[in-house]
């Protein structure tokens, strides 16, 4: 088994300069990485300059580690770095035997926790709007979703289609971009991308999550150059009733996931932003710089 | 579908008795009762679903469109018995609910046995996530509200519920309290359930949300941007609390604080009038209704019980249109109740219908009618009234286009005498929010400064009436120099105010331009007296509403000295009421502070602009130019009784800036300033103006520029002391 384990140390630094300074701030972040099936956090610290006045920390409804904190005091600068240390193991095979239709079927039917676990994440929300786009997303879906096909080479094939069908581009659109800009100019990042795919399971019945985390930085020699490194990443998460939940990435063609370190999850973007803060002060220009550094140790 | 398919159509009317029957749809009566009832709710402010004041002191605009609003004269009236099992349908309901909030955001049975899916509950965004799973409120639902009909089947049915920041609770109170000016007689004599108890029972359900056993409670409005403001700050008005908006309110250590003169003070229990998702910005899926400002940081004190919000932040969940029809079946899975009151659903029903006045007879019409409870742990309570919201025609009953408001008569009880509850009120005179200060300031400034435009451009206009040779007196040089005052009181201060060859106006135009300059003071100040109500006197409120009529005329034509005489009597009267009938404490010292600084500047700018800077004895022009900067500092008459001469230049500076017998001197105005700074211990304040007394020994020349920039000092020192004006929070987000 330990052979099988890589241990990654992360870092996660956004900085804001503001023109002139702010008298007030206070921000939310959720950079403290979960523990989860596959991963266990050795070690794990926000650094926050200057020294806030106050400061907090809870979990949320889905078991995500927030972290928030008040800056009462003139500054014209915040620095909010997250060191973690992280020990990922390989993926499990995946057992490929129930059809997808019948996985539909039985999330209509959860009851108790996995309701609460697993129900969420069928939601219509303000980035994965299947209400407003779901007939889109659906087409999309059902290409791969084929009647009777087993869950885990449908979402494959998914996975691989949007990354082939889907080109990645930065300058396509921002953090408050819907997906019908998505679908309409076939360009993202892969923030959009894990919208995507979480919208097309939703929209034929399926339960998806948005996971927002990290990829390795350095491939390994003769591996593919990834994409995302040098941000935040994000991708999806599928439930099956066999295997639970497999986490897949659309933007990197990876099913499942195998050099990804798992912050947090939640329904959509909006559930786990990274850094969200409010200032208070003059409405000036300022700069946010974001830089992350995944190395495997 | 004509009326015949759905039987003979009921009319509410057909069971008064004769008695109401008459006293109520008396033609003659009713025509005089509507002017009436339009005038008293102008008054108060409410003419205007969104009142439409236009400019702030900040120049920032309002936005909201405006449409008028009117109270039908005939109430809509309810029998003791029908109201009876109504509140009780309506109380069973509101705990219904409060039991539906606690499972929701607690044990989630609901979600676990599949009566409320998952999916459809996640896709609600007033399903508020921070609020699962939080340290429980006390209660979910301090106040709700629930809109109902009566179909022509004679059953009621629910249209919608209010559960999140219920609203209309001020709109219902406001009126009653007119209809019960235009119709005394009878609702004292027919019985007519009053509403006094109810803003007793809302004090008392607000403070049995709290574990403090006096908490300090604030009503958190949106401003006066928000659309409800006057639902909100009447029904502040009603409470004894603080009305008070985002930027008074601050979080650290997981406490919320109210910023007053005094610094922070800690608020127990804020009375939230806005919705879930504007209440805190760094809440993820924030939004922000327009006036909406949010208090950073809220839910996290909210969350760790450090605040107490009522009603608790979540509970909107229930309005949700695409869950509501689940509450029934959630009602029968947690507590075994069936709901009483039935959902409207389907088709647009048949409506029982109730009289309407149309301004010139009675028709019958279709009404919503909305009503009020609240809840204290122990007992909910119905307001034995409330507000109906008249239907046009085509209208579904969950949204009104109409704007017309009835009240609501419940009529034939014996309600057993109303004791008012010893409840701590809270001290205006000592606990004085920083923005509510501030507005005082403003509104003081504002009105010393269209006072001084007026009386400056009444004294010229009636001179040239008196005598129209006055323009091309000496060449036209006392039009030039009485521009050049005109200018100066406007504040006009720019590169060649004084120079001849620029005072090239005409009369008319210099009357337009002063006209427009007095009708933005007065917006000013009734924008910044409408935040501040609570701290006027109903009387005036009424002052304020006449200004506010005669700015409305101003805006159309250019005064005339009719305006000006009016306009400087509800001056007077403002400025009398400020003096005798507003509490004295910090608030009214700061407001007052406003006064003396603005009335100072004013003075120094006639006198800047007005004097000549080579005076002469004999120049016919200089005594009649210094007669209108008498007129204007309202000290001519001071003048005459002293020196029975003709204007001279040294006697009227005196007069007008260093005799601090006479109350419109710079003199007086500094003395008054210097005394609020002492009462206020403000260490500045009370240097600058000792300064500024002994520049009152300078020459003139060296007099003048320096008590100004003494005083512009004093305004900038004092903002920063006392104000330091908050700004609009800045939400910004990182990968």
């Amino acid at each position: 088994m330990n052979t099988n384990v890589r241990r990654y140390r992360v870092v996660h630094r956004t900085t804001y300069r503001y023109a002139s300074p702010m008298t007030d701030g206070y921000t939310v972040a959720h950079l403290l990485p979960r523990d989860t099936l596959r991963q266990r956090v050795a070690e794990s610290v926000v650094d926050v300059t200057p020294e806030p006045t106050e400061r907090d920390e809870h979990v949320d409804v889905f078991g995500n580690r927030v972290t928030q904190f008040g800056m009462h005091h003139p500054h014209d600068e915040l620095v909010v770095e997250a060191v973690s240390i992280v020990d990922v193991d390989d993926p499990m095979p995946i057992d490929t035997g129930e059809s997808w239709n019948d996985v539909v079927a039985r999330v209509d039917a959860l009851r108790g926790d996995d309701a609460l676990e697993i129900g969420p994440f069928r939601a219509r929300t303000r980035f994965v709007d299947i209400d407003l786009v779901g007939a889109d997303l659906a087409a999309i879906a059902y290409k791969s979703f084929t009647p009777g096909r087993t869950i885990a080479e449908a979402a494959r094939d998914l996975c691989h289609r949007i990354f082939a069908e889907f080109t990645y581009d930065s300058t396509a659109t921002d953090v408050s971009s819907p997906l019908a800009d998505v679908l309409a100019s076939r360009r993202g990042v892969c923030q959009d991308f894990a919208h995507l795919a979480a919208g097309c399971l939703r929209s034929i019945g399926l339960a998806a999550r948005y996971v927002s985390g990290y990829i390795e930085t350095t491939p390994p020699t003769g591996g593919d150059r990834v994409v995302g490194a040098d941000a935040s990443h994000a991708w999806c998460s599928i439930w099956t009733p066999s295997a639970g939940w497999i986490d897949f990435d659309p933007t990197n063609d990876h099913f499942p996931t195998r050099r990804h370190v798992t912050v947090a999850w939640g329904r959509d973007y909006a559930d786990v932003t990274p850094v969200r803060g409010v200032v208070i002060g003059p409405s000036r220009a300022q700069t946010l710089d974001v830089a992350v550094d995944v190395m495997l140790v | 579908m004509s009326a015949l398919d759905i039987g003979p159509a009921f009319d509410e009317s057909t069971t008064w008795d004769a008695g109401l029957r008459t006293a109520l749809l008396d033609g003659g009566q009713l025509a005089s009762w509507q002017a009436q009832v339009d005038r008293l709710l102008v008054a108060e402010g409410a003419g205007h679903l969104v009142h439409d004041l236009p400019v702030r002191a900040d120049g920032r605009a309002a936005t909201v469109a405006s449409r008028p609003w009117r109270l039908d004269p005939i109430p809509v009236v309810i029998d003791t018995e029908t109201f009876q099992w109504l509140s009780s349908a309506v109380i069973e309901r509101m705990e219904a609910l409060e039991e539906v909030l606690r499972d929701l955001y607690g044990a989630r049975q609901l979600v676990r046995d599949g009566v409320v899916p998952a999916d459809v509950l996640h896709s609600s965004d007033r399903y508020r996530l921070a609020a699962v799973g939080s340290t429980h409120p006390a209660r979910w639902l301090t106040t709700y509200a629930v809109d109902v009909v009566r179909c022509a089947d004679g059953v009621w049915r629910v249209v919608q519920d209010f559960a999140d920041a219920p609203p209309g609770i001020g709109y219902a109170l406001l009126d009653r309290s007119v209809m019960s000016r235009t119709s005394a007689e009878l609702l004292a004599t027919a019985g007519i359930a009053s509403l006094a108890r109810f803003p007793g029972q809302l004090r008392r359900a607000l403070a049995a949300s709290s574990t403090e056993s006096s908490p300090r409670t604030v009503l958190f409005s949106g401003g006066i941007d928000h659309p409800s403001y006057i639902d909100h700050s009447y029904l502040a008005v009603q409470l004894g609390v603080h009305l008070v908006e985002g930027a008074d309110l601050v979080v650290r250590q997981r406490r919320v604080w109210l910023r007053t003169l005094d610094g922070l003070e800690p608020i127990d229990v804020v009375y939230r009038r806005l919705e879930d998702p504007d209440i805190d910005p760094l809440e993820a899926g924030a939004i922000r209704t327009p006036g909406a400002v949010g208090i950073p940081g809220l839910l996290l004190a909210a969350r760790s019980g450090g605040i107490t919000l009522a009603n608790a932040h979540g509970a909107g969940v229930v309005e949700d249109t695409s869950l509501a029809p689940l509450w029934p079946a959630a009602a029968r899975h947690l507590a075994g109740i069936e709901l009483r009151l039935p959902q409207l659903d389907g088709d647009r029903p048949h409506l029982a219908t109730t009289p309407l006045y149309d301004g010139s007879q009675t028709r019958p019409g279709e009404v919503v009618l909305r009503m009020f409870a609240v809840h204290d742990g122990r007992t909910g309570s119905v307001m034995p009234g409330g507000s109906g919201r008249v239907l046009a025609p085509g209208d579904s009953p969950s949204l009104p286009t109409a704007c017309v408001a009835k009240d609501v008569w419940v009529i034939g009880t014996t309600l057993t005498p109303f004791i008012a509850a010893a409840l701590p009120q809270v001290d205006f005179a000592r606990s004085v929010p920083t923005r509510a200060a501030d507005a005082l300031y403003w509104m003081n400034r504002a009105g010393e400064r269209a006072e001084a435009m007026a009386r400056t451009i009444g004294a010229i206009s009636s001179r040239m009436e008196q005598d129209p040779g006055l323009v091309s007196l000496d060449g036209g040089q006392w039009w030039i120099r009485t521009q050049a005052i005109a200018r100066g009181v406007r504040r006009m201060r720019s590169p060649g105010h004084d120079d001849p060859a620029e005072l090239t106006g005409d009369p008319p135009g210099e009357l337009a331009q002063t006209t427009d300059a007095i009708a933005l003071e007065i917006g000013i100040l009734l924008t910044e007296a409408t935040t501040v109500r609570e701290y006027l006197s109903v009387t005036a409120g009424r002052v304020l509403e006449r200004l506010s009529n005669t700015r409305a005329a101003l805006q159309r034509r250019a005064a005339a000295v009719d305006d000006l005489d009016s306009l400087l009597a509800d001056f007077a009267a403002l400025a009398g009421l400020w003096n005798e009938s507003t509490v004295r404490g910090p608030a009214w010292r700061l407001g007052d502070a406003g006064r003396r600084i603005e009335r100072t500047l004013v003075v120094l700018d006639l006198v800047e602009f007005g004097f000549s800077t080579r005076p002469d004895r004999d120049d016919p022009v200089d005594a009649a130019v210094l007669e209108v900067i008498l007129a204007a500092n309202d000290s001519l008459v001071a003048y005459r009784r002293r020196h029975r001469s003709d204007v001279e230049p040294d006697a009227a500076f005196a007069l007008l800036v260093r005799d601090s017998t006479n109350p419109r001197s710079v003199a007086a105005s500094i003395e008054r300033f210097g005394q609020h700074a002492a009462d206020a211990e403000w260490s500045e304040g009370i240097a600058i103006a000792a300064a500024a007394r002994d520049a009152l020994s300078l020459p003139r020349g060296e007099l003048v520029p320096s008590v100004r920039g003494l005083i512009v000092d004093a305004a900038t020192k004092l903002n920063a002391r006392w104000f330091a004006a908050p700004v609009s929070p800045i939400v910004v987000v990182g990968r």
